[in-house]
Parts: structure tokens; C-alpha cells; sequence
């Protein structure tokens, strides 16, 4: 086979790459999220609603994300210094707050399905402060830089 | 050398060009599933809601258990109620691109509150970009951290009876005629005053901004305030804050505000009463507007700022203000 026609070849798969990369706009599939196992959740924790179930397990598995994710309800007057503590406390006693609120729930459930969708940490929290800082202080969470 | 920068350029071409017609062909009808079932056993189960703005969706929701309905924050999207074994179709083109709350708004269990999923509408010219929620330019600039939404807040003063806006404006008629409720209001400190902080600043003899204000009795002087909190709503802001109110928030709030809702009892907390007066004369509009938005604090309230737009925020504080003042027009 000459050069040309090495050259053509070449040149129709890489026009047949760029078309097919073109037309690709689906979202990739989710990433798996670590999620800790809905029997080792407080009973008291295990009667909530899926949702809220789903935010204790996430929470569980993922410490090192949530700890770096600032809470919007209002806790940092209680000094809760993450969204993290608003499900576990630091000796990983369970903390009932978030089982009776909403804002602390749906951060969470957002930090889960943005992991899942590939997004960096450092990402995440922009994202949860772009859409959480408008309604109130934050809690005093260390910033992402420093993770060890 | 020269062939392959030809190469590099053709195919260079060659993707703008199929990128640029396909940005030009309409997109194509998406088709979501999703299946009510009961917040205890996952509320709206199915895949991930992803579209693209402006395409044309269709969204089919199947009744698994309860009665639901659902409608999409920030959007005038809305079902009708969803039975079991029910199907309810609702089409619409997605808006812009960001992330909605798609929230149920049939009480349909204690925890009908937590009923809620996320619907993400991707820009089709970049689609990896990263989306927040839909959100407006806020009507005023608050400084929230100065608000503490959580601080109880009781009134120094307060009405006796519900005063009258209608009264109020007779009064104004009569003593303030070259006046304009929102060049008075203003300056005292709208949104940020309470009633009580209002009443306190038209009580003062010579330094009252209404002149003669001080020499009314206790009532008239809280019919003003009535007025003037009228001046700054509208029948069509009070009819929809009223709707909204009954929608959402009366199941825990009760009907008339007084926190008796009949779902008051499954609250982690006691639901407060809106039409006390020691209590609600010291909420400013500021405040009610902070406390709709974030919610929080694991007091049950759900965060409605992610649901809806600015004007419906002011809608429902004008209309919680009905509690403390005769609404009527």
C-alpha cells in the first residue's frame, strides 16, 4: 500500500472519530458512590425515608468529602463545622439533626450524584456554594487545598 | 510536513462543519420515566433526569403507591394528581440550562417534605459544563448573616386587634394626602423593619417621618402600618402568595397561619403560631423571606429558596403578613 493511500485511510478514520465525537452528547454513566450498608445505620436513622437514608449511608462511606462541604441550614451556630457533622459526629456517634432537616439532606444527596458524575472535589464545593450561599452563612469549613 | 497541517486542517474543518449542522437540526423528543412511589420507599424512582435546553420533553410519571403531583421549581411545569397504577404525561421544552427540583405537591405522607428529585438541563454546546440551580438576582441585597434567621423574635409592642389597611389608608387620606406609602417606607428601613420597629420610628413626636403620627391613638397607629405594609404588596402578589401558602405550607402551618396544620403533629419541632402578634409584629419581611428560602435547622421546614423565583419568595411573605394585618382590600 503506497503512502497516499495510507494518508486517505488515515484521514476517512480520523473524519469518522470527529463525526462520531460530534454527535456524542450523552452524559457518561454514573460513577459508583460509596455507600455504606443500610444495616449499620441507628434504627432511629433506618425508619427515615429513603432519601434521608441514602444521606446517612453517603456520609458514612464518604467523611473526607462531606468534612470539606460547608453546611447552609444554619448549624454553624450549633458548631458544626461541615455538612458532614450534620449526620455524624466526630467520634462517629450518629447526629439526629439532619433527620428532621431539609437543607441538610439535599447538600448531601448533591454531593453524592456530582461524585458520581465525575466531578472534582474542589468542583463540588463550588458548586454547593454557588447554590446554597445565597440563603444564609455557612459553616466554617476547612477548605479543600487542605485534604492530607 | 505541508500534507499532514492540510490533514489537521481539513479534519479540523470537517468538525466544525457537523458541529454546526447538528446545532442546526431541532433535538429530538426525550422521553423520562419516572414512578411516585411513597418518600418512605424512595419518592420518584427511575434514572437520572438529564435533557438538553430547548429540547422537547416528555415525561411520564406512573403511580406506584399514594397520591402524588408533582411540579418543577423556578418553571411553570406542573402534573395533575397521580394515582397508583395512574400515568400522568407531561410535555414541555426544557428551559435554560441549571438544575431544577421537581417536588411533589399533593401531601402524601409525614414525609411528603422530602419528595423531591432534581431535573438537569445541560447546555447542547457544553455539556460536561458543571450546572447549580436555577436562580434570580435577588430583589434586594440582604446581608443574611446579620438576619439570624434562627433568633426568636419577639415584638417590644404590638397590635391588640388586626389592624386594618383599609383604616390606615382613610387615615392617610386624611393627614399625609401629598405622601407616597413607599417614599415613607423606605427610609425605615424596608424590608429589614418590623412592624414593631415601624410603629417604634412613627411614635416618635418630631422625629416620626409621618408628622402627627405620634399624636394617634395606639390603634390607628397600627392601622397606618397596615397601609403601609399594603402599599408595598399587590391583590396579585397577596392571590399568589396565597396559593403557593395553601399548596405547600399549610399542611404544617395550618390554613389561617396558626400552626395547626393538620401534619403540624409529625414536625420535629412545634410549629410556630404566624398570627401571634407578640411574635409576628417583630418579624421583618426580611426575615419571613430568609426563613422561606433556607428553611433548615432541623426544624422540618424544607429549603423552598431552590424552588421558587423571587417573586413568589415576596408573594408568600406578603401573604404570611395577612396573618398579622387585615388583608382586605
Amino acid at each position: 500500500m503506497g503512502k497516499q493511500a495510507v494518508r486517505t485511510i488515515l484521514l476517512l478514520v480520523l473524519l469518522a472519530s470527529s463525526l462520531a465525537v460530534a454527535g456524542c452528547s450523552q452524559s457518561p454513566a454514573p460513577l459508583e458512590v460509596a455507600m455504606a450498608d443500610l444495616a449499620s445505620l441507628p434504627a432511629e436513622v433506618k425508619a427515615e425515608p429513603k432519601r434521608v437514608t441514602e444521606a446517612y449511608r453517603f456520609a458514612a462511606a464518604n467523611p473526607d468529602v462531606l468534612s470539606r462541604i460547608p453546611c447552609y441550614c444554619g448549624c454553624g451556630s450549633m458548631g458544626h463545622t461541615s455538612n458532614y457533622e450534620c449526620f455524624w459526629q466526630a467520634d462517629g456517634v450518629v447526629d439526629l439533626h439532619a433527620t428532621g432537616c431539609g437543607i441538610c439532606v439535599d447538600i448531601a444527596q448533591d454531593v453524592r450524584q456530582a461524585l458520581g458524575q465525575g466531578r472534582s472535589l474542589a468542583e463540588i464545593r463550588a458548586q454547593i456554594d454557588d447554590d446554597y450561599s445565597r440563603f444564609g452563612p455557612s459553616t466554617d469549613t476547612p477548605p479543600v487545598a487542605a485534604l492530607p | 510536513m505541508a500534507l499532514t497541517l492540510a490533514f489537521a486542517l481539513v479534519l479540523w474543518g470537517g468538525r466544525k462543519f457537523v458541529e454546526q449542522w447538528r446545532a442546526t437540526l431541532p433535538l429530538k423528543q426525550a422521553v423520562l420515566m419516572l414512578r411516585a412511589a411513597q418518600p418512605e420507599n424512595g419518592g420518584w424512582l427511575g434514572e437520572d433526569l438529564r435533557v438538553m435546553a430547548g429540547q422537547p420533553v416528555q415525561l411520564v410519571v406512573t403511580g406506584v403507591e399514594g397520591s402524588h403531583a408533582f411540579a418543577i421549581g423556578y418553571t411553570d411545569i406542573a402534573s395533575g394528581l397521580i394515582l397508583p397504577g395512574q400515568k400522568q404525561v407531561v410535555e414541555f421544552t426544557a428551559p435554560a440550562p441549571g438544575r431544577y427540583v421537581l417536588y411533589c405537591t399533593q401531601w402524601c405522607s409525614p414525609n411528603h417534605w422530602r419528595m423531591r428529585t432534581v431535573l438537569e438541563v445541560v447546555d447542547p454546546q457544553n455539556p460536561d459544563a458543571g450546572l447549580v440551580y436555577a436562580q434570580e438576582t435577588p430583589r434586594y441585597s440582604l446581608r443574611l448573616a446579620e438576619l439570624e434567621i434562627d433568633a426568636p423574635h419577639p415584638a417590644p409592642l404590638w397590635p391588640e386587634e388586626p389592624p386594618s389597611a383599609a383604616a390606615g389608608a382613610l387615615l392617610w387620606e386624611e393627614m399625609w394626602p401629598g405622601f407616597s406609602a413607599s417614599e415613607v417606607s423606605a427610609p425605615m428601613g424596608w424590608p429589614l423593619a418590623s412592624p414593631a420597629d415601624v410603629y417604634r420610628q412613627i411614635s416618635t413626636g418630631d422625629a416620626s417621618p409621618l408628622p402627627g403620627a405620634a399624636e394617634l391613638e395606639e390603634a390607628e397607629r397600627w392601622d397606618v402600618i397596615a397601609y403601609l405594609w399594603q402599599a408595598q404588596t399587590t391583590p396579585k402578589s397577596l392571590a399568589l402568595g396565597e396559593s403557593i401558602y395553601r399548596q405547600n405550607c399549610a399542611s404544617c402551618h395550618g390554613e389561617d397561619g396558626a400552626g395547626d396544620g393538620f401534619a403540624a403533629g409529625f414536625a420535629p419541632v412545634a410549629v410556630p403560631n404566624l398570627r401571634n402578634a407578640a411574635t409576628a409584629a417583630g418579624a421583618s419581611p426580611a426575615l419571613y423571606y430568609a426563613k422561606i428560602a433556607r428553611g433548615g435547622m432541623g426544624t422540618g421546614m424544607p429549603n423552598w429558596g431552590t424552588i421558587f423565583r423571587e417573586d413568589e419568595l415576596w408573594a408568600l411573605v406578603d401573604y404570611l403578613n395577612t396573618f398579622l394585618f387585615d388583608g382586605s382590600q
